[in-house]
């Protein structure tokens, strides 16, 4: 079967430094598939290296059956890029930036101009088309900075962090949009280290944590993972440490993990182990503050995988 | 103290900047060195090497009276050194630069000078060059003398009503013009307070000239860099912080003229050690006197780039305004070319220039030999327009959309 | 068609840029005229400089029984007191050489004219050593290089005039005639004549002075047009250095688009990144070209500027492009930042400008060799060369070894920058 997006052992080192460890990953054609990972797992690196700014060590990638390393330009016609930051030309007209990128993706004349005509309703700012992007809200900024990754309508498009630092109504709109790109049949990578993102866009999740892909599957497969436990946050009046050693051994609990005075614990049946917790907080003279109890989530998935919370 | 602690962090981030740092020190110390060398290869000569300014002579009748006369002094002359050509290989000679002029003396010269004829020598050369131009000041003593000589034997020869006259009265009348230039009736000397055993105009020492002009050209170079701190501030979002501090708005740019000020006085030391240390420019001879020149200069550089700092929106702005002020203050204040050469309404504007003020001070101690008292004025000339910048700055930095 | 997409939309951005404009068209164009105001009113041959502050003291005096009716230093004295010299000599007396050189230190006289005691009777009876001093404030060199040569002029007058007198006395007592005392003024005034209008030919009437510099190509005498000349040059220097500049700025684009993050997203389209590169390099080359065209028309209808022959014209246009464009290539590869950038090219282009003579073109009696001779190394020396013959009205012929110099200066410029450029962003 031919996949619109596969990694296949894909490597990257800087130096002593292995950014990315034999990843593998696929994403069928049509579906949305996110890249879950905390800061520095790896995630713009991989992206990187599919979308031909870094060239891997070793393995490779393939967009629509094209190679990255062996047929770049086949595999870039493929594939349209939306960078984290704002990827424009300031003291450019929306139209003008619009125009040269359409061009860069080789559309030309009167299909190039009907094109960006397309793109501006599609990213609501026909009537802004001749203002310079610089003078731009960042809302709309990252609007133009989608456009110009549709205008070839590539087959794949990947979407690195795109709603970091944005307000939540620019976050809901870009998240839909990313569904209706994808109702359209567009194969999305979508990078992100929200899981409630990933959960909600996603087909298919591939998490990564220093450098490797430790996880792949669907939303249910990868909470399957880590069967009936629950996940249990504690916020505590004091450093965890007073309690933490003795709350690993407490039993019932298989991972546990303390930033500062939260504590996150994966635990088989939270209604026997959360009385075990307070008797041990009470023996340590440490006051619980707050409890959430929570169903399993990829958060939970991640924690169980790598030991750590995935705000790490 | 946050003055200081501002003023501070703002040098730290200047000299971490090494490739800016390379311009800001290497950079004055490698014109200094050209200008030096390129002074001293005007002003000193080699006993051994004939320093004689080559001219190629073509004389179609090289034994017509008056030719002859004229080669003959030519070829006695210290200061030319003459080749006889033709037309075509002394063309030839002064394309390839062999020869710094080519004298033409046409044909029928003589004859037609001796006839009271009107009779043109033409001389081949760059005027824009030092030799072209040096060659023509050395020609045309002895040709005013050959000319004086024919009009004398005229003279001679109407006052005898004897026209036979007039051969024995040039020959007399050259011989004496040739005596008469072995004699040096002017003698020219520079007016400085230490006398040194050289006759050129920089003590004997080309640095004297380069090393205060560079010196005054990369202070105000160094704007950019100061200018650019400013600007970083604005556009990392920093300087708002800044504002939301317990610091006052005169404080915050009281730090940054500081650092400013700071910056431009440790290039303006070091190039005064270097020049004192390596190029026997004796800047020291009057410490007090180069000190305050100093200060003031700096004070006014760092003025200036605050206000550039100011005025900027951005890093482009910085270095458009920071070369133009570069290039008018070294134009017009005589870095470039001497002002005493420039025309009356732009040498007056350009002698009140703070550049030119600060080259006067440095020149009163280097050049002039005089003492610390010469260095007063010039400090205060620039001091006074560092205050007018400063103002300027702090007024508009009041009006600055953060 | 990519490679010209990329340099459009380079040019665009240019163009629209105001510190670009600025730097391209308006500085140089602010920089000639201010030379233009220092030396706008020496046209036709009038100089018109600041006045010369000139202190004259004169000591010499005649003894009672003397036969001559003025004293030499009376001569030179009234030459600086003279109303045709007011406008360009501004004299005053001195009682003594002592007030004379306090008033060069307090820099209230640029030079001083000290007329020994009874320099005319010594003059005359042939002492060896008598001599008239010109004291000058070391830092000035063509006001002091005016007044020596003025001085040199006066006793050389004199000196004339009493080599006609003994010339004609000693020729008449030797062919056996008494000389008549009473007839010596008639001769003096004769030769006095006569050098009064020698020395106006030489100096103010190039048809009719006895020694006339000639440009070496035209045949055309120098005098003509001095200001003419010197703002062609001026305009020429001017040019040439943001010429350069510019080279560089434009190249700068790629720093800025990788800043802007421009650069990384042109690398994820189906581009190839040497034409990314290339697309860059054209843009930057038509920028310097249209530049240098502008600079030129604007040179011409401003200032007046004849630059030349037309083929000679493209000739030293076209080394100075590839030149303007191998170094900013060149330079730009060494930076990593825009924020480096600025002093790289503002000092760079700076030191080599003032190196190649950019701005020294008119400096008064021009550079000494040896720093003339730093200008064969650098890029700008040789465009500079171009244009100087060029605005000398020479032949396209005899530009070809500038042209040829540049050009290939230029593309080995070029190549080297572009092999960094294609490292860096392989």
């Amino acid at each position: 079967m031919s996949f619109a997006i596969e990694v296949k052992n894909l490597k990257k080192s800087f130096g002593d430094l292995q950014a990315v460890q034999d990843a593998s990953f696929q994403a069928e054609a049509g579906e949305v598939l996110s890249l879950l990972g905390p800061n520095g797992a790896g995630k713009s690196t991989t992206i990187s290296m599919l979308s031909g700014l870094l060239a891997p060590t070793s393995g490779d990638g393939c967009i629509m059956g094209h190679s990255v390393i062996r047929e770049p330009e086949a595999a870039k016609a493929n594939l349209g890029v939306v960078p984290q930051d704002i990827a424009l030309y300031p003291d450019l007209s929306a139209r003008e930036n619009l125009v040269f990128w359409g061009k860069m993706y080789g559309l030309r004349g009167a299909a190039l101009k009907s094109r960006v005509d397309e793109v501006l309703e599609i990213i609501g700012l026909a009537d802004r088309q001749k203002d310079h992007v610089g003078k731009f809200s960042g809302g709309m900024k990252r609007r133009v900075n989608i456009g110009a990754a549709l205008l070839h309508k590539p087959a794949v498009i990947i979407m690195d962090e795109p709603t970091v630092g944005i307000d939540p109504q620019s976050r809901r709109h870009i998240l839909d949009n990313v569904k209706e790109l994808n109702q359209k049949g567009m194969t999305v990578l979508y990078t992100t280290h929200y899981m409630e993102e990933a959960a909600e866009l996603s087909n298919h999740i591939a998490i990564m944590d220093k450098g490797k892909v430790i996880a792949y599957g669907s939303h249910d497969e990868l909470i399957k993972m880590v069967g009936e436990q629950t996940r249990i946050d504690v916020t505590l009046n004091t450093e965890a440490e007073k309690v933490l050693s003795a709350w690993r051994a407490t039993e019932g609990v298989s991972k546990i993990d303390a930033l500062d005075g939260k504590v996150t614990a994966l635990v088989d049946d939270s209604n026997r182990v959360l009385p075990r917790l307070f008797d041990a907080a009470a023996k340590a003279s440490v006051r619980i503050t707050s409890v959430d109890i929570q169903e399993p989530n990829l958060e939970t998935v991640f924690l169980h995988l790598t030991g750590r919370a995935l705000r790490d | 103290m946050r003055i200081f602690d501002l003023a501070f962090k703002d040098l730290s981030q200047m000299l971490r900047d090494k490739r800016s740092l390379l311009f800001i020190v290497a950079m004055p110390i490698i014109f200094t060195l050209f200008m030096g060398f390129a002074y001293r290869g005007s002003t000193q000569t080699d006993e051994e090497t004939d320093n004689r300014i080559p001219l190629a002579l073509v004389d179609p009748q090289p034994d017509a009276r008056l030719n002859k006369m004229f080669f003959t002094r030519l070829d006695s002359s210290d200061s030319i050194k003459v080749i006889v050509m033709n037309e075509d290989e002394a063309m030839d000679a002064f394309r390839k630069g062999e020869v710094a002029g080519v004298l033409v003396i046409p044909d029928g010269f003589s004859e037609q000078v001796e006839a009271g004829k009107d009779a043109q020598l033409n001389l081949v050369a760059e005027a824009s060059s030092s030799e072209g131009q040096s060659i023509y000041q050395l020609l045309r003593v002895p040709v005013s003398q050959l000319m004086s000589a024919v009009e004398v034997a005229r003279i001679s020869a109407d006052v005898q009503s004897n026209p036979a006259e007039y051969v024995p009265s040039i020959e007399l009348a050259w011989s004496k013009w040739d005596e008469n230039s072995k004699l040096s009736l002017v003698r020219v000397e520079q007016a400085v307070a230490e006398k040194t055993d050289s006759d050129d105009w920089t003590g004997g020492n080309p640095y004297n000239q380069a090393s205060p002009g560079i010196l005054v050209q990369f202070a105000i170079f160094g704007l950019i860099t100061s200018a650019q701190i400013l600007v970083q501030e604005r556009k990392t979002r920093t300087l708002q912080r800044l504002m939301t501090t317990a610091m006052k708005p005169w404080e915050i740019v009281a730090g940054h003229m500081l650092a400013m000020f700071a910056l431009t006085f440790l290039q303006t030391a070091m190039l005064v050690i270097f020049g004192q240390l390596a190029l026997n420019v004796n800047y020291l001879r009057e410490p007090l006197g180069t000190l305050f020149v100093s200060v003031a200069l700096g004070l006014w550089v760092a003025s200036m780039g605050l206000l550039i700092g100011v005025i900027a929106k951005g890093d482009e702005q910085v270095i458009l305004y920071s070369m133009i002020a570069m290039f008018l203050f070294s134009a017009m204040g005589g870095t470039w070319f001497p002002l005493e050469a420039a025309g009356g309404a732009f040498a007056t504007i350009g002698k009140a220039m703070p550049s030119a003020w600060a080259m006067n001070g440095y020149q009163n101690i280097l050049i002039r030999g005089l003492g610390l008292d010469s260095a007063w004025l010039p400090a205060l000339v620039l001091s006074a327009y560092a205050l007018g910048f400063f103002v300027l700055a702090v007024w508009r930095f009041g009006k600055m959309d953060v | 068609m990519k490679i010209l997409d990329i340099a459009f939309k380079d040019l665009t951005r240019s163009f629209r840029s105001a510190f670009a404009i600025g730097m391209m068209v308006v500085a140089p164009l602010m920089l000639t005229g201010l030379i233009y105001f220092a030396f706008g009113n020496m046209s036709g041959g009038d100089v018109s400089m600041t006045a010369i502050q000139v202190g004259v003291v004169n000591a010499d005096q005649l003894p009672a029984d003397s036969a001559f009716e003025m004293p030499i230093g009376e001569i030179i004295r009234s030459m600086f007191f003279d109303e045709s010299v007011q406008s360009w000599i501004t004299a005053s007396d001195y009682a003594d050489e002592a007030s004379a050189r306090s008033a060069l230190d307090k820099q209230e006289i640029g030079v001083a004219v000290i007329i020994p005691h009874n320099f005319t009777e010594r003059y005359w009876s042939g002492e060896k050593d008598v001599q008239v001093l010109v004291i000058s404030d070391p830092t000035l060199s063509v006001g002091p290089a005016i007044v020596q040569d003025m001085v040199t002029m006066g006793v050389d007058a004199v000196a004339g005039s009493g080599i006609a007198r003994q010339t004609i006395m000693e020729r008449l007592e030797a062919n056996g005639i008494q000389p008549d005392p009473a007839q010596i003024p008639t001769w003096i005034e004769r030769y006095g004549n006569w050098y009064r209008d020698f020395q106006r030919a030489l100096f103010h009437n190039p048809d009719k002075a006895a020694l006339v510099v000639v440009a070496p190509s035209t045949g055309e005498t120098e005098t003509a047009d001095p200001l003419a000349r010197m703002m062609g040059l001026t305009m020429a220097g001017q040019m040439i250095f943001f010429a350069f500049f510019t080279g560089g700025n434009s190249m700068m684009s790629i720093l800025q688009e990788h800043e802007e993050g421009t650069l990384a997203r042109l690398f994820t389209t189906p581009t190839d990144r040497t034409k990314i590169l290339m697309g860059k390099f054209v843009a930057v080359f038509i920028t310097v070209l249209l530049q240098g065209m502008v600079l030129m028309i604007a040179g011409r209808l401003a200032f007046g500027v004849q630059w030349g022959k037309p083929v000679s014209i493209a000739l030293a246009l076209t080394g100075q492009v590839f030149a303007a464009v191998g170094l900013g290539v060149l330079l730009i590869s060494f930076v990593k930042s825009t924020k480096q950038g600025g002093p790289v090219l503002g000092g760079g282009l700076t030191m080599l400008g003032m190196l190649g003579g950019l701005f020294t073109v008119n400096i008064p009696g021009g550079m000494p060799e040896a720093f003339n001779a730093i200008g064969n190394f650098i890029p700008q020396g040789w465009v500079l060369k171009g244009w100087r013959m060029t605005l000398d009205g020479s032949a396209a012929g005899d530009l070809l070894i500038p042209f040829l110099v540049t050009v290939a200066m230029g593309i080995v410029m070029f190549a080297i920058g572009a092999m960094m450029f294609r490292k860096r962003y392989a």
